[in-house]
């Protein structure tokens, strides 16, 4: 069962935010960055760690979250895009969803033209860190 | 869904604000609640003396240095051992520096290993030890992921 969690934009003001734990933002980052299937290697440890930083940023909110769809990763804070990152060596073909806290994919059509977050969950995503053949 | 990271963790007297986990707050705010309701139905000396139940658990709370495959946590701080470009290796100071790409550095200090852990569990390890051993893990990682990186002895 599908639910809409936000539409864009949607502005609220800011309140007063407890600092997200940084090893569990590490982990869903790192599982975010694993169902890209993005090899170990030196671009992906610089991405990770600016996106670790970036969610736990004192300024962030608790809906403030990353995106990925096609090829591109985007860093959203009060609705608005704020970063992007092209990951073109990236391997999905479905739109990711992650905040400091959880990873679930979500409906690419959706949020393409609405701007929606459709929650489907991790089924079907590999999470596991790519093997280097 | 995966299995978490396993990390591996060392008693280490960072600065950083202690990270309590999630089961040690539900643990503290349900023996809270135990307490203040043994006082409102029985006694409010014992409630009051349970109190010091969950008041330990805050407090005690251990400052942790989290070794995993790729990273390090120590505090608010992390490490990822593919950013490290450099490390300098001071035995006569007790000190390891990691140096990232991003300009970013991390120091393990030998004088942070707690004293009082050793005491308790009455290990002959020296603090010495514990920071050759660390260090060594660490160095290990951190070549193991960057095939690039430099150790220098200091």
């Amino acid at each position: 069962m599908h639910t809409v969690l936000s539409s864009l934009p949607p502005v609220v003001e800011p309140a007063v935010q407890r600092p997200p734990n940084l090893q569990r933002t590490a982990q869903t980052v790192e599982r975010f960055l694993n169902a890209l299937r993005l090899a170990d290697d030196s671009a992906r440890t610089e991405l990770e760690d600016t996106l670790v930083r970036w969610l736990v940023d004192g300024a962030r909110l608790q809906e403030d979250h990353l995106v990925y769809q096609q090829f591109a990763i985007s860093c959203y804070s009060r609705g608005h895009m704020i970063e992007h990152y092209e990951v073109p060596w990236a391997d999905q073909t479905r739109t990711l969803w992650c905040n400091a806290r959880k990873l679930s994919a979500i409906d690419g059509p959706a949020f393409t033209l609405n701007a929606q977050l459709i929650m489907q969950g991790t089924g079907g995503l590999v999470l596991t860190l790519p093997v280097v053949a | 869904m995966t299995a978490p990271t396993a990390f591996t963790s060392f008693r280490y007297q960072h600065t950083d604000e202690v990270t309590r986990s999630r089961q040690r707050v539900v643990f503290v705010g349900a023996t809270v609640v135990l307490a203040l309701a043994v006082a409102a139905m029985f006694a409010v000396p014992v409630g009051a003396a349970l109190l010091v139940v969950p008041l330990f658990a805050w407090v005690a709370a251990p400052r942790q240095l989290l070794l995993g495959p790729r990273y390090l946590l120590c505090g608010n701080t992390i490490v990822y051992f593919g950013n490290v470009k450099r490390m300098t290796l001071s035995h006569a100071h007790g000190k390891l520096r990691l140096e990232c790409t991003n300009g970013m550095a991390f120091v393990l200090e030998r004088r942070r290993f707690p004293r009082s852990v050793l005491a308790v569990e009455k290990l002959v390890k020296s603090k010495a030890t514990r920071f050759d051993k660390l260090a060594g893990k660490i160095i290990a990682q951190a070549r193991a992921t960057s095939a690039n990186v430099v150790l220098i002895s200091a």
